[in-house]
């Protein structure tokens, strides 16, 4: 369907539930159907660029309070980073992973912006269904698109392999994830043979579990968002006023909670083949 | 037919529900890929980055600076330390100075004094000679004048002219028995 301005309006109250998917606005840009969920990114996106730049500026030895905060707020998440990928890597990763931070941050929190799932357009019903228009948001915070989560854990993964690869080694990994840790020498041989099989099928769980961070990645980020969105919508229902606000605090902490975790889930990823060095640095420091 | 077909069909079939449930599909997928790879590279590359190089540099220039301070803070001690050495060390020279331009003062003043004294010796004595001298000639004149009035009353008093050589002879004997 088309969009007109007679379409949109600013409803009351619809309680409606959310739609899983994103929905195609029918307007396409270079062969690519826009969704609301797209057009939500690329503005978020802009003004995310536009804002951060407009903070920065052209960065000086004697910070103003923009690029003070910029500082502080990439320091403190690259401190917070260190640790888990290690010194090593840190200056490697630090790109992608600040990426994925700030990316999922704002995304979740604009989910919370006035429009993003009140601004909606009438989408007709088909001639001879019977069934009146229905409301379609026209724009949805990116993370409750599954097409968006599902591309950053792909990258997430696809990042990982990378890194793993490059700075790891094949070798490294190959025994990360089957190879026998124990000590020969102290079990015997035998026990170290029989253990060689159990470490081959961990290995193998292992394998199947990397693979699955695929899937526990994009769809506890979708669930979140999109469980968000719902409560958001349930409770503006219920009572127009306050009671979305206190819902919308929540969101807040589980906007800021979900970037976390995506972003130190994604860290501890990495670090747990490519991070061999924060057990030496333990025993020295001890 | 293969079972593992089936299996394979079964489980496409159960992925593109649960894709189409959920509106996944590939254009948009990659769109989102994109979106975000973008908006990564821009944030990294032309925000964080010279944001994070900005503030290496000023931590870098801050211990420099603090390097430098504890550098000037132990020259300057060095230097403090130097100077109380130096000063210590003038004011012994001085010490020795003034001790050394008093003794020397000392000999000057008195080898002035002794000079003045000799001086003054040799003023006095050369005084007394010329008095001795001038008592001399004055009663050598006064002889000569007294001989001269002796001469002139005993010829008043004897009426007699004498001739020069009578005066002479006169005169002589005057200054005789005055000078005895």
């Amino acid at each position: 369907m088309r969009l007109s301005p007679a379409m949109f309006l600013l409803p009351a109250v619809l309680p409606a539930a959310v739609s899983p998917k994103a929905t195609d606005l029918g307007v396409e840009i270079l062969g690519l159907p826009l969704t609301n969920s797209v057009v939500t990114t690329w503005i978020i996106g802009l003004l995310i660029i536009l804002g951060v730049r407009l903070a920065v500026g052209t960065p000086k030895l004697v910070p103003g309070k923009g690029q003070s905060v910029v500082e502080g707020l990439a320091v403190g998440l690259r401190d917070t980073l260190e640790p888990i990928v290690g010194k090593r890597m840190i200056g490697k990763t630090f790109p992608i992973l600040c990426g994925f931070f700030v990316f999922i941050l704002l995304m979740n929190w604009s989910g919370l912006l006035p429009g993003v799932g009140t601004l909606k357009f009438a989408q007709a019903a088909a001639p001879g269904d019977g069934h009146a228009a229905t409301w379609i948001d026209l724009i949805r915070p990116a993370n409750s698109d599954l097409n968006t989560t599902l591309a950053l854990s792909v990258l997430s993964f696809g990042f990982w392999t990378y890194f793993v690869l490059r700075y790891a080694g094949i070798k490294v990994l190959a025994h990360d994830l089957f190879g026998n840790k124990a000590d020969k020498r102290e079990i015997g041989l035998v026990m170290w043979l029989l253990l060689s099989f159990i470490f081959l099928a961990v290995g193998g769980i292992e394998v199947v579990s990397i693979l699955f961070r695929l899937i526990s990645l994009s769809f506890r980020l979708y669930g979140n968002v999109f469980g968000g969105e719902n409560l958001i919508h349930a409770l503006g229902g219920i009572a127009p006023v306050v009671i979305p606000a206190v819902a919308a605090m929540l969101e807040v902490l589980v906007g800021l909670i979900q970037a976390f975790v995506f972003t130190l889930l994604s860290a501890v990823y990495i670090g747990l083949i490519c991070n061999h060095e924060g057990g030496h640095d333990d025993e020295h420091a001890h | 037919m293969s079972l593992l077909p089936l299996a394979l069909a079964a489980s496409d079939s159960k992925i593109t529900v649960l894709a189409d449930k959920f509106g996944v599909d590939l254009p948009h997928f990659l769109a989102q890929v994109v979106n975000f790879s973008l908006l990564a590279f821009v944030l990294y590359r032309f925000a964080v980055k010279p944001a994070l190089g900005q503030l290496e540099q000023r931590t870098a220039l801050i211990e420099k600076g603090l390097a430098d301070a504890k550098a000037a803070a132990e020259a300057k001690a060095e230097a403090e330390r130097r100077r109380e050495a130096i000063l210590t060390q003038a004011s012994q020279e001085a010490a020795a100075l003034v001790t050394q331009a008093a003794a020397t003062a000392q000999k000057t003043v008195e080898a002035a004094k002794a000079a003045a004294a000799a001086e003054a010796a040799e003023v006095l004595r050369r005084g007394q000679a010329a008095l001795e001298s001038e008592r001399a000639k004055m009663l050598a004149e006064v002889r000569a004048e007294v001989a001269r009035l002796v001469v002139a009353t005993t010829a008043k008093v004897i009426d007699q002219s004498l001739d020069d050589a009578a005066k002479a002879r006169v005169n002589e004997a005057a200054a005789k028995a005055l000078a005895n």
